[in-house]
């Protein structure tokens, strides 16, 4: 597959949420420190299943400063028991507008997210088991928290 | 009412709403629906001066929504504001009779440039 480069995936989440990001290549994971959002894509006319995992706390900054919540509002919001609605919305909305660079060849559909890897799609828990194709990023958001994000292909 | 705003992400209409005020159009009047089915139910008690409208939503699509209205025969303006960025897509939505498509991620000058030429200015 065609790779989504570094400065593709900056300049796109930088338009989106509308402060600096900055994507830069990781030869290897990082280390999982926190809870991970699974986000699953299906890529036509293939119909074959890429994944995006990160961290939540880097997607819901993602989301959070899409609306205009400040970084310790985003931070109480995610602490909360049970999800926020507009926080989860809006981050629904942005893993839609990641589909851009999940391919850069074909088009590609946000099917859904999960904070549990065993609650995806078969072919999702394929895909994240045993990618063919792995691209690392660290992520850094201007005032806002980073983190780490993969996006992972059968092919 | 001068438009009609179609999405089923309420962050989206927010998001809209927000760039289309910066973009000078502060007294607009606008409307809002989840869908083109939605939509189509709006629209016969109000009639705007344009329609912006998503494309992937549940119940009936932007483009489903588009046919229908021209099958209507209503031929109020109509622009995407989507994430299909494809050729194809920009083909179809035109072919059925849209004036202009915004791709997602937008700034609030691709909402003035879309929206200029069909409310005059501000």
């Amino acid at each position: 597959m065609s790779e989504p480069s570094a400065s593709c995936m900056t300049r796109l989440f930088t338009d989106l949420i509308g402060h600096p990001v900055s994507f830069s290549e990781q030869s290897h994971p990082a280390t999982v420190k926190q809870d991970q959002i699974y986000c699953v894509y299906l890529v036509k006319p293939m119909e074959s299943t890429r994944v995006i995992r990160a961290d939540t706390m880097l997607l819901s900054s993602f989301a959070g400063a899409l609306i205009g919540l400040s970084p310790e509002a985003i931070k109480e919001r995610v602490a909360e028991p049970t999800p926020d609605e507009s926080l989860r919305d809006a981050l629904n909305e942005v893993m839609n507008i990641a589909s851009r660079v999940v391919s850069l060849e074909h088009r590609a559909i946000f099917k859904g997210m999960f904070s549990d890897p065993s609650s995806m799609p078969a072919d999702a828990r394929s895909t994240l088991r045993d990618p063919c194709y792995s691209s690392f990023f660290n992520v850094k958001i201007d005032g806002y928290e980073g983190g780490a994000f993969a996006l992972l292909a059968p092919f | 009412m001068d438009l009609l705003l179609v999405d089923d992400s309420k962050t989206m209409r927010l998001l809209v709403h927000r760039a289309i005020r910066q973009a000078g159009y502060r007294d607009l009047t606008v409307c809002e629906a989840e869908n083109g089915a939605d939509a189509l139910e709006k629209l016969k008690s109000v009639k705007p001066r344009l329609i912006l409208s998503d494309w992937n939503m549940p119940e009936m699509s932007g483009i489903d929504f588009l046919r229908t209205l021209r099958e209507q025969n209503n031929h109020t303006p109509f622009g995407f504001i989507t994430s299909e960025a494809s050729k194809k897509f920009k083909d179809v939505a035109m072919s059925h009779g849209a004036s202009f498509i915004i791709v997602k991620p937008f700034n609030v000058d691709d909402v003035q440039a879309a929206l200029d030429p069909i409310l005059g200015g501000n």
